[in-house]
């Protein structure tokens, strides 16, 4: 009995050593945040160490002006874009391999640059991709050939209005179906996948203004439900029925861009910039209806984020906040600060992406790629390269199968972090 | 008065000689001025309102309260190649105000009403929060009490609007009242013909 037991500990060993040397495998990102919304690649075997110069270039291609970045799905990327010369909204298919086109989907669209102009990623099922543009067109092509299969106009369908900075909503994609954010008449609509046919929607009572905000899939109390955010505060709405489950009136300032979060089972963060600072929120059954109780509210100068979204990671949060120009920090769930890169770095409005135990943390004025231990007592670079000149690093990364794909404001490259 | 001199010569003389002189004085005085005068001004880099990377501070009033000009010779100026022509500008708007229907703050900042908004360049109807809008600061009604400077910095301001001595205004003190008052040295003297210079600080002294 000892010695089965023992064996089973050496397999055991066996396998988890292996899966810890063993190269990348296979993990899409097929929509904003990846996978599961959070954030974090299930990949393994990546570098834990860069030769000199960086990463692998495996390839560069120019992009219009903005921060779209990249979904990836079965060896291909797919983006946003726009062609300020001949004015059209674009939606590019690229091979993951080489960067080269595959097809691209173009239809005219007037937009002025206003803090540059792309700022969305597209979702995508291996059917469809699904984009929102920035004067809030949604479209749905074929994955294969980048052909239209349908399109919704969110400002005429909904009475909405395009927001400052235009749209900065992420479509959230689900098995059955695609949740976006309206504003106007409705709160939150449930389309279906293959026509665009309303399945749900949440009526718009308190007549909430749309944010940049990108919907985001929970499970609290036990039920499944979309939390959104405002100008008015979070809210979570029944994945089942769309019906509005709760709501915490909180005052956010000018725009919302950092998704909320649910950080386990009872607990939301909401956070954002223009002095608006960030909230924390117990969400709670009790019975058929939910309770919201704040567990911390942070003003000014205490910690916020601007443009991206914490990730959680082993009862913390890790995200990029404000102060001294953009620390990288790892927050409690109290807000506490437990470590930040004080006095090693700063990031600006630069993205971060969880893979492997590791944060690959941009910076956002100077390009700079930097690998973080992401199960350190403290922030521990593990290495660091210029991979992208800049300006405007803000785009949000993308990685699949150890390629990891992210831009500039005028650039897109994909990098080789596979371990060897 | 046989020497050909009449009384009325004499007055003429007198008076001519009045008029240059006092038209040398002032020449005099006008060129000491412009070669020499220095004059008060306000150093953007030491100003807590427009110091950037200073959040959390309170307003400073000290340039609406001290100054012996009744409405304060410090006016606000909104340099229009450093804004952001937002939709959204958070020194029109009180950006902590409820929001209405269209995302706009439903109260102003200014105190005074003193920033007037237009819409400049294409004006796309369908899309009034990406169109650009001018911000004006109506010098007239402007007391320089500093909100709309301190709301236009970092993370939504560019920084573009910054307090001014006004030199229209100022009455030259020698000892300016603002100054005196000023914790933070913001208040500097500098030679009238370096007034048209870009640059906003104060240069190092030799």
């Amino acid at each position: 009995m000892q010695t089965r037991r023992a064996w089973r500990y050496v397999i055991l060993g066996c396998a988890a050593l292996g899966s810890a040397i063993a190269p990348a495998r296979g993990d899409d990102w097929p929509q904003f945040r990846g996978p599961a919304r959070d954030n974090i690649s299930r990949e393994a075997g990546l570098l834990r160490q860069w030769p000199a110069g960086g990463p692998k270039v495996l390839w560069t291609v120019p992009v219009g002006q903005g921060y779209a970045g990249a979904a990836i799905l079965a060896g291909r990327v797919y983006h946003n874009d726009y062609d300020e010369t001949h004015g059209e909204w674009l939606v590019i298919a690229r091979s993951l391999a080489d960067g080269k086109e595959i097809w691209r989907y173009k239809r005219p669209r007037v937009i002025r640059p206003n803090h540059a102009i792309t700022r969305t990623v597209p979702a995508v099922d291996g059917k469809y991709v699904f984009s929102i543009d920035p004067k809030l067109g949604l479209h749905c092509l074929d994955a294969k050939t980048g052909k239209p299969i349908w399109s919704r106009n969110l400002v005429a369908d909904y009475k909405t209005i395009i927001p400052p900075w235009y749209n900065g909503q992420n479509p959230l994609l689900e098995p059955d179906r695609l949740i976006v954010a309206t504003g106007g008449d409705a709160i939150l609509v449930a389309l279906d996948k293959a026509t665009g046919k309303e399945i749900w929607r949440t009526p718009n009572t308190g007549k909430l203004v749309l944010s940049h905000v990108s919907v985001m899939p929970a499970v609290l109390g036990g039920v499944k439900q979309y939390l959104y955010g405002t100008l008015n505060g979070p809210l979570g709405v029944s994945a089942a029925s769309g019906a509005l489950l709760w709501q915490y009136p909180r005052k956010f300032n000018v725009a919302v861009a950092p998704s909320v979060t649910a950080v386990d089972g009872e607990h939301v963060f909401m956070t954002a910039s223009y002095d608006a600072g960030s909230v924390m929120l117990k969400v709670a059954k009790d019975g058929t209806r939910f309770t919201v109780t704040p567990v911390f509210d942070m003003k000014l100068n205490e910690w916020n984020s601007e443009v991206h979204t914490p990730i959680v990671h082993k009862g913390r949060m890790f995200a990029v906040g404000k102060k001294k120009r953009g620390l990288f920090t790892c927050l409690d769930f109290n807000g506490k600060e437990i470590w930040t890169s004080d006095g090693k770095a700063s990031f600006e409005l630069g993205s971060y992406l969880l893979a492997d135990g590791m944060f690959f943390v941009l910076e956002g004025k100077t390009g700079v790629l930097r690998l973080v231990d992401a199960n350190a007592a403290s922030y521990k670079e593990l290495a660091s390269a210029p991979v992208l000149a800049g300006p405007d690093v803000w785009g949000p990364m993308a990685l699949s199968d150890g390629r990891l794909v992210l831009r500039d404001l005028t650039k897109m490259v994909c990098l080789d972090v596979r371990g060897k | 008065m046989s020497d050909g001199i009449t009384r009325r010569d004499a007055l003429g003389r007198v008076v001519r000689g009045t008029v240059l002189l006092g038209l040398g004085s002032t020449a005099g005085f006008l060129i000491n001025k412009a070669e020499g005068q220095v004059v008060w001004q306000v150093d953007t880099s030491r100003c807590v309102n427009s110091r950037l990377g200073e959040a959390g501070a309170e307003v400073c009033m000290l340039c609406t309260t001290q100054c012996v000009v009744a409405q304060s010779a410090v006016r606000a100026i909104n340099s229009f190649r450093d804004c952001g022509r937002c939709y959204v500008c958070p020194a029109y708007y009180n950006i902590r105000s409820a929001v209405d229907e269209r995302g706009l703050p439903s109260e102003k900042l200014c105190p005074r009403d003193a920033i007037r908004r237009t819409p400049i360049g294409f004006v796309d109807p369908e899309d009034p929060a990406n169109n650009f809008y001018e911000y004006v600061i109506e010098e007239e009604k402007c007391d320089g009490c500093g909100l709309c400077v301190k709301a236009c910095r970092e993370p939504l301001g560019l920084g573009s609007i910054v307090l001014k001595v006004r030199h229209n205004l100022c009455v030259d003190c020698n000892r300016c009242a603002i100054s005196i008052a000023c914790p933070h040295d913001a208040l500097f003297q500098h030679k009238v013909a370096d007034a048209l210079e870009p640059t906003l600080a104060r240069q190092p002294q030799p």
